[in-house]
């Protein structure tokens, strides 16, 4: 397996996640998973382009993001809706925020897994740790223990869940806040299909389509 | 109208609640920072954006009462676990 991973660091929280991403390249380095780092100044968009064309398995991308766009080190986009087709029949495992809510159906729509947030990821600095224990241990349960899709989304879940009574016990109710909420807002497509998740604007869109093709398969 | 205006009144009860806590972090943990997306607040920077911010006031609140309810759960697990009350 080849893992791309692209990590910038040029603020306060991706100062952080850059270093909750070093445990990511230690664990795909000690099971022999090959990885190449593109770090800081190399965490651009041609440099990205440049590497996925060359074929990989897995990207991974630590850390900001919106709902169409993972960025890099110069607060630019490194994959965005123009050029996802890289990523299509591929694995992602990202920690940027928002980027489930439409960078990750597209990718798959494209035949692309996609692990990811579909609103703004917060954490607190009384429990950096329990962070990036919560943040990495999807890629651990998929990527080194090999567990299915779904098992790791559930199994992720609830890692999420223990630590946010870990937290609660410790009297670090914010991080417990920020732990849930994570939590929640935590995808995994294939382990579920876009929209299956609770109040999602997804289904109500595609309500319509739904009715058409209903309508249709009566006649 | 009676139950809206009740639970209003819970919800500044909770905010109110989650303002003490945030007011303790500031004094006792200067360095501790909220990482909210690209943002990095302190303490004080939360309880001022708890006012203003709807979407972090609803996520703070949804959440604080998510983690109420499973303290509950846990709590009655434990009950239900063992052949009557709890040790202390």
């Amino acid at each position: 397996m080849k893992a791309v991973l692209v990590r910038p660091k040029f603020d306060d929280p991706t100062t952080y996640t850059y270093g909750f991403a070093q445990e990511i390249l230690q664990w795909c380095q000690e099971a022999g998973i090959s990885i190449v780092e593109l770090a800081e100044g190399e965490a651009i968009r041609a440099r990205v382009e440049e590497e996925l064309a060359k074929g990989f398995d897995l990207f991974i991308h630590y850390d900001h993001g919106n709902e169409d766009a993972l960025i890099g080190q110069d607060e630019k986009a490194v994959i965005d809706l123009s050029n996802c087709d890289l990523l299509k029949d591929k694995e992602t495992y990202t920690l940027a925020c928002l980027s489930a809510k439409s960078l990750g159906v597209d990718v798959w729509r494209k035949g692309g897994k996609y692990y990811g947030y579909v609103e703004v990821v917060s954490f607190t600095t009384d429990a950096l740790p329990a962070f990036q224990e919560a943040f990495n241990c999807g890629f651990k349960f998929r990527f080194i223990e090999g567990n299915s899709h779904q098992d790791t989304l559930t199994r992720a879940k609830q890692i999420f869940d223990d630590l946010a009574t870990m937290l609660v016990d410790a009297g670090n109710i914010f991080a417990a806040i920020c732990m849930r909420q994570n939590r929640d807002s935590l995808r995994y497509y294939n382990a579920e299909k876009p929209g299956e998740g609770k109040g999602c604007l997804l289904t109500l869109l595609k309500l319509p389509k739904v009715i058409f093709s209903l309508k249709h398969s009566k006649n | 109208m009676e139950n809206r205006k009740e639970k209003k009144v819970n919800e500044k009860e909770l905010i109110a609640e989650i303002k003490k806590t945030l007011t303790g972090i500031a004094q006792n943990n200067s360095s501790w920072r909220l990482m909210l997306g690209r943002e990095t607040l302190s303490a004080t920077d939360v309880i001022q954006r708890l006012d203003r911010d709807k979407k972090l006031r609803k996520m703070v609140l949804t959440q604080s009462l998510g983690l109420a309810i499973e303290m509950f759960h846990k709590g009655r697990e434990k009950i239900e676990g063992s052949s009557g009350t709890p040790k202390v």
